[in-house]
């Protein structure tokens, strides 16, 4: 069997997984909003620096546990489906 | 004659009270010390103790914080409201929709941290754009969007003209309204949008502003 017979013969089996589009779907989405998580810390340190009140520390923990959720959110999807 | 010998006399020097020598006018941050705030989530903040800003001078006193009020959380709280219900009602309506227990809760929990980050964000635009008067000058501070700020500053000297515009049902219910402040320094207006007892601000802006020409009088300028 010649490699083009090989690669013929494994394009005509390959059938479209609809649980690996749905995960590929979930963890691409989830990566951006990890980004954007990552942002939100930022943008909570630039306003708690520009503004310092009392309770700058409470929202600074706010933040990270967003991000928190979204990493954790994200390990779900990539190991337990 | 003339006198020879002349007996000591008492003088008793009369000394001046002490009080009346350093009378000091009260200014209008002694003043307003009184009606202090505490609660660090209203939209007007009088004389806020455990605050500060980011160019603020080290004698300079925030006499008042201004954020929009509370009422205008409205609409995004309704939106977050909508959200939390949505996920019930799509799932009732389209029962086959996602019928995999795994996906229908990946899909759930990632549409309810959706909705949180949703809310955080719009209370951290509300809590942060704030509007200061200190004793020496108007404040804005905004966030227009991710990781950009604007802060600007005109001294209190320098305003020329203050106008509150107010109307509408929910404004004059709520009395709230925007505060527009003319100046001679760089930026020529600065609006405090939708802050609370607008007519309470201008009160107080008015005897700063007073406080300001007098102590130009007294050449206590800072």
């Amino acid at each position: 069997m010649t490699p083009f017979e090989r690669l013929i013969g494994y394009l005509t089996t390959l059938s479209f997984s609809y649980h690996w589009f749905l995960k590929g779907l979930f963890l691409f989405g989830m990566l951006f909003y990890l980004a954007f998580g990552v942002i939100v810390i930022r943008q909570v340190g630039l306003m708690s620096k520009t503004l310092n009140g009392a309770i700058n520390l409470p929202i600074k923990i706010i933040a990270w546990v967003h991000l928190g959720m979204i990493i954790l959110l994200m390990l779900v999807i990539l190991l337990a489906f | 004659m003339p006198d020879i010998y002349l007996a000591k006399t008492e003088i008793k020097e009369t000394k001046e009270p002490a009080k009346s020598r350093a009378v000091k006018a009260e200014t209008v941050a002694d003043k307003l010390k009184a009606q202090r705030t505490t609660n660090p989530l209203a939209a007007l903040v009088i004389r806020p103790k455990k605050l500060t800003f980011d160019t603020q001078e080290r004698k300079e006193k925030i006499i008042l914080l201004a954020r929009r009020h509370l009422i205008t959380n409205l609409g995004w709280v309704l939106v977050v409201v909508a959200m939390i219900i949505l996920p019930r009602v799509v799932f009732r309506i389209f029962p086959e929709l996602l019928v995999s227990f795994r996906y229908r809760s990946a899909a759930v929990l990632i549409w309810y941290l959706f909705a949180f980050s949703y809310a955080f964000e719009h209370f951290l635009r509300w809590f942060f754009n704030v509007n200061i008067i200190t004793d020496e000058r108007v404040i804005d501070i905004d966030f227009p969007s991710i990781l950009y700020r604007d802060i600007s500053s005109a001294k209190i000297d320098v305003v020329q003209d203050i106008s509150v515009k107010m109307g509408g049902f929910v404004r004059s219910l709520f009395n709230y309204g925007d505060v527009h402040i003319q100046t001679a320094a760089e930026q020529r207006e600065f609006v405090f949008e939708a802050i609370p007892k607008p007519e309470e601000v201008i009160k107080i802006l008015n005897e700063l502003i007073t406080e300001e020409e007098q102590e130009k009088i007294d050449g206590r300028v800072r």
